[in-house]
Order: C-alpha cells, then structure tokens, then sequence
C-alpha cells in the first residue's frame, strides 16, 4: 500500500442515490382518443380532445372539470374500451341518451348520445383514486412550502428580502402592509400566489375588484381605501390556493365551505363519528398506515440493488461465488462493519479486494475477480483500522443488516458512566 | 353563508405558527391579532406545582415517573430549544353514508437535539389542526435519552451508552454504539430521529417490514427511551429513596388550592 503515503486517502462524501425531483405537474402528455386513434397532447389540447369526442363519437365526459388527472382518466378508460373481449363498451359503461339535434346543432330524431359519469361504481371508484392521488400530490407539497427553509423573495411592496420561509412572507405582507392573502396554515401554492398577485400589481389591475388604473399610486390609494387589499372570495380562480377546496373536490364546483348540504353532510358524518367513537380514537393514534417505501441495498460487487437483503445475497453467490454469510462468520459486529466499508472502498477505488491490484475500468477488475476468484473481504490486517468504522457510503443500507435484533448477548455492552446530566433549561433559570 | 368564507379569511393572527410571530407588533394600530400569550392556568397539581417553582428541572419529573399531562409543562422547561418536524401528513379517508370523510394525519417528531426527544400522532378535518394536535402529543410523549461514550471518555457523550432495541408491529430497531465522527449510519427516519434526541453517532440495524414509516419511526422511538431503562452497573449503587414532590410540597398544593 505504498501508495497511501503520497495520495491522500480520503474520500469525499459519496452516495448511491442521486434524487433527481421530476416535477409531474407540468409534464405534457400525448393521449390517444377512447375509440378512435386520433391523438392530443395534454394539457392544452384538451378542450380539442373533449371536443373531438362529442362531434365525433358523441360521447360526453360528466363533471369533467372537477376530474383530477384526466389525461390518466382518459388513459384507463381508453384501455377499458379497446379491450377485444366486450362488443359494446359504448353500452356497456356510458349511459345512452337520446336527444332530438346531432352534434352540430342540425335538428335529427332520437340520436344517441353517451354519458361517461359517476354512476357507473368502476368510474366512481376511479374518480374517488384520482382525488386522493390529487390530495396526497397537495398535501405534500403543503408539507414542503411549511418547513422550506431556502426561501427567498422581495417583497411586492417595499424592498425587502423575506426569508426563509413563506410563512415569513405572507405575515411581512400583513404586518406591514396590510395585504391579507390568507392564514398561512390554508395555503398551498404559494409562490404561484405570490407570482399572481405580483402580476397584478405590475399590470396595475386592483387584486379585489380586478379594476384597471392609472398607476401605482392610484392603485394603492384604491385598494387601500376600500379595503381591497386581499382576496376576492367569490373569485373562485384563488379557490386552487386554499387547502380546503381541495377536500371538497368531489362535490360540483360552486358549493363553498359552509352551504346547507355540506350542513347536513356535516351533521350526518358526526352522527357516524358519536357512533364509532372507539373505532375513531383507533384510527386516530394508528400508526400503522403510514406506508413508504423500503431502502434500497447495493451489490457489494456490482451495481444491482434491490430492497431485499437475501435476494442480495443470493446473487452474491450465484453471480460472483461470494458467500457473505460465511465470509462474515465469526466476527463481531464491529469487525463486520469494518470489512463492509473496507471492501466498498476497494471496490471505488478500482482495486482488487484480495491483492490489491489497481485497475483502470470496472470491467477489468470484474474479469480479474472472476478469473482468479478473488471475490472476497479480504485479509484481517487490511480492514481492522479505525478508519473504516466510518461509512464509505452515506447511504450504505447494508450496514444496517449487519446486527440481529434479536440476539440479545451483550458482548461489547461496556457502559462507562457519564456525568450527570443537566438540563440546559434549567441552567438558564438558575443563572438568572 | 356567503359571508362565512370572507370572515374566516379576514381574521388576522397566524395561528399556529405563534412561534415566529410571538413578539412582532401587531401593525399601525390596524392589525386585528388575537392575543397569542395566554396565561396557563394548570389544571394538574404537577402544573401547579411547575408554575409555582417548586419543580426546578423536567428530570426531578422523570425521576419518580409522575406521568405529564399538560403540554405547557413541558414548554415551561424547555419551551424555545424544542424544535419540531413534521414527519408526513396524509389524507385518509372513511367511507360514510353521505359519501367519503377526507381527514387529515398529521406525523410529528419534537426534541431539542440535547437528550430529549417526542412523536406524535394526530388525524383531523384541518391540516393545520392536525400538525397542531400532533405537536402537543409528541410534547406530551417526551422522554430523556441517556447518551454515553465508545472508547474514551473524552468530550461531551456522543453515542447510545449500550446496544438499545425497540420493536413496533413488525419492525425491529437496535441502536448500536459508533466512534466519536461515524455519524448516524440509518435510514432516513430514524436518521431524524436520532439527530432530534442528540445522537450524534451510532450504527442501526433493523429487521421487518421497514416500509411501514409509522411503526419504523415508533421503533426507533421505544429504543431510544430504552436507554434510560437499562440498569448499568455504575448505576447499581444503592441511594435512599427520595420523597416525590407532591409529598414535599403539599403544604404549597394546599395553599393554592385554597385560594381558588
């Protein structure tokens, strides 16, 4: 290992995953009509689409402006009617209407016309999927913009930078200038608020009354004096902002937050909640039902991964010879670890576990590992060194597979007694 | 009705998110705040016997196990070094007569990355209900977390003092000693975790099913209070047994209760 004493040893930090953040919001998406072929790019060709099928195929979509996703809507739907199996999917999934004019407004006599709606439960039950989609979609974004500390803006009235958060924003803008856009806790969206508002100020168009002025000083004097200076409730375009319309989604548009039926909706579901008080109070502390997804484990040898670690070790063995079990029999845990973080060094650097050997690709050294069967962690003398207690990868998930939880012998428990502890609360008390 | 929405949207104040806009002026004689610091008023003889003084630290407290059932004790000892995280807030639905109830789960985890560390759950109607709800149960589920050393006693304590399991449904977590700069060697939620309690080194491992967050956050979280729980030889020495509070300071307990 001559080398070590001219070439700095020390990598940098090094990790498996790289996240890339693919915003889906905004993706466009090429979809294919539900019986004909004719293609349209979505979102913006979708007023063409819906149009298409009425003249063409006269089929209506109902409620379509409070479906969520319809690109994969239409995607399902158009799987379901090309399906060979049934005759009529026309029949078979729409309801049939019969009206007395054909598409384009020239009087006929009992033309058929077809209704895609709710009724139908496989619709119902898309609809109800795509709305929790949507939900989960906002819900974590709310989750984002609350606790992003990179958050950096001027504000739209006077010269200061806010930061970090939006909440900081949005209060600035209410302390100190009086312009309510909304508790902080109901928004979503926010920086395209902000970009909203921002627009309007700039093309000098009142945020209430939508009034066009002269200037920004006449604007402000108006909005000022007439209290214009927050959001028009009624204009529903600001309802995408607030996080409650989101949860009302599967209703028609137009109901608020507090109409008579959502009353007696109200008044019904609490009729349930008296009555499931237990199975409520279950659900409520459950922590169950928070599903992720499981941390992926790397080869030590090559690239594949998965998340289980035996399928892991199994193609160590098949695909390399390399037993781990047996290879790591015998040493205690932090010998174990040690050999992991030496072995996945030697495999970064392009050197081979067993010699030694530097190598210029990974191929090479994969063929050199195979050919003298060097597959392995190497000799004892070459790992034991303090140094690689410390992970070579950050995220390295198979040294949290290393232990058994359920081996309850304590061989290395030395506790060495610390001093005692006091808490930094109360040192501030007593010293003042 | 429809004047409902407009007034719920007027009303100034910012609610929960208090801690920031505590101490801010309420504008130009304008602004229409509702009045964040209220005065607590304890309910609980520990909540008398805290805002009275008699109580000077949240660990005499954890020493004869009075069970807390007030969040502002909490607040009152470690008050502005808690920090909380939001964990995950999901939407979960219940089918009703009159269609489906959306509610909302709000996850959170609460310490003060200096030996105490909480998680709570709470679901509501309201997001911000819910994160709120949350963060007082995890308040309320705070535990100290004993933190010891590998090797040298060099430095403040570092690492978990033994190795420390917590198991939750199916998912099992061990909590293994690390040098002084391994870092936390975990996957992410644990990772939080850790860091919130004030671990700054340690090895995990882990076994069962892990994609279920919820109980892998709980397991970790029972693992962590196990490092109070397990009995170390230096603390075997035997020490007289001490009078708990409400026994010391009853007289005071009588006096305030008197003056209601």
């Amino acid at each position: 290992m001559e080398d070590s004493k001219t070439v700095s040893t020390i990598i940098g930090p090094l990790n498996f995953s790289e996240c890339s953040k693919t915003s889906s919001q905004s993706e466009e998406r090429d979809v294919t009509c539900l019986l004909c072929s004719k293609i349209f790019t979505f979102l913006h060709e979708k007023d063409l689409y819906l149009a298409h099928l009425f003249l063409s195929h006269k089929i209506v979509i109902s409620d379509e402006k409070i479906i969520p996703f319809l690109d994969e809507y239409l995607v399902y739907w158009r799987n379901k009617f090309q399906d060979k199996n049934i005759s009529d999917p026309l029949s078979e999934y729409c309801t049939t209407l019969l009206l007395n004019h054909l598409p384009d407004g020239t009087p006929a006599v009992n033309e058929k016309y077809y209704l895609l709606s709710d009724v139908l439960p496989e619709d119902y039950e898309l609809r109800n999927k795509l709305h929790q989609k949507r939900l989960e979609q906002v819900v974590s974004q709310y989750q984002f913009e609350r606790s992003d500390q990179t958050f950096k803006r001027e504000c739209l009235h006077c010269r200061e930078v806010i930061t970090p958060t939006r909440a900081n924003f949005i209060e600035h803008l209410y302390v100190k200038h009086f312009v309510l856009l909304g508790k902080v806790e109901n928004l979503v969206f926010i920086d395209e608020l902000i970009d909203t508002v921002q627009d309007k100020l700039d093309k000098l168009v009142c945020l209430f009354c939508e009034g066009k002025f002269k200037d920004r000083s006449t604007l402000k004097e108006h909005m000022r004096k007439k209290g214009h200076k927050r959001i028009n409730p009624a204009n529903r375009f600001y309802d995408k902002f607030f996080l409650a319309n989101y949860k009302n989604e599967m209703e028609k548009p137009g109901t608020g937050a507090h109409t008579a039926k959502q009353s007696v909706e109200q008044m019904m579901n609490s009729v349930q909640i008296s009555s499931t008080a237990a199975g409520q109070s279950n659900s409520d502390s459950d922590w169950s039902d928070w599903e992720g997804e499981k941390q992926n484990l790397n080869c030590l040898f090559c690239s594949i991964n998965d998340t289980d670690f035996d399928i892991i070790k199994n193609h160590m063995k098949t695909s390399h010879e390399f037993d781990f079990d047996v290879a790591i029999s015998g040493l205690n845990f932090y010998e174990k670890v040690k050999a992991v973080n030496y072995l996945r060094r030697q495999m970064h650097l392009l050197k081979c576990v067993s010699c030694g050997e530097k190598f210029k690709t990974i191929k090479m050294l994969q063929d050199h590992l195979v050919q003298l069967k060097h597959y392995g962690i190497g000799n004892k003398s070459d790992w034991d060194h303090p140094e690689f207690f410390f992970p070579t990868f950050e995220d390295d998930s198979i040294l949290c597979n290393l232990d058994d939880p359920n081996d309850n012998s304590t061989d290395d428990a030395i506790v060495i007694p610390e001093e005692p502890i006091v808490c930094a609360a109360t040192q501030m008390l007593e010293s003042c | 009705m429809a004047d409902a929405a407009p007034v719920r949207r007027d009303r100034g104040g910012f609610g929960s998110r208090g801690r920031a806009s505590r101490g801010r002026g309420r504008g130009r004689g304008r602004g229409r705040g509702k009045e964040e610091n209220k005065e607590w008023i304890p309910v609980t003889k520990l909540g008398r016997l805290v805002l009275g003084g008699c109580i000077k630290s949240l660990e005499e407290i954890y020493l004869h196990s009075l069970p807390i059932k007030e969040s502002e004790i909490i607040d009152f000892f470690l008050g502005k070094l808690l920090k909380d995280e939001v964990l995950k807030i999901m939407p979960v639905q219940k089918q009703t007569r009159a269609g489906q109830r959306t509610r909302f789960k709000a996850f959170v985890a609460i310490g003060d990355s200096n030996g105490h560390i909480g998680l709570g759950v709470k679901c509501s109607k309201e997001v911000a209900n819910a994160i709120r709800g949350a963060i007082i149960l995890a308040k309320l589920s705070i535990v100290p977390v004993r933190r010891g050393y590998w090797g040298n006693k060099i430095g403040l304590p570092h690492t978990v003092p033994c190795k420390v399991t917590g198991k939750c449904g199916s998912v099992c977590v061990r909590l293994i000693p690390a040098p002084r700069g391994t870092g936390i060697v975990s996957a992410p939620i644990p990772k939080k975790l850790l860091m919130m309690a004030g671990i700054e080194d340690c090895y995990t491992t882990t076994r069962g099913s892990t994609c279920t967050l919820g109980n892998f956050a709980k397991a970790t979280f029972y693992a962590i209070a196990k490092t109070y729980a397990y009995l170390s030889p230096d603390l075997w020495e035997e020490r007289p047994l001490s009078q708990g509070p409400y026994e010391k300071f009853a007289d005071f307990l009588a006096k305030n209760k008197a003056s209601k």
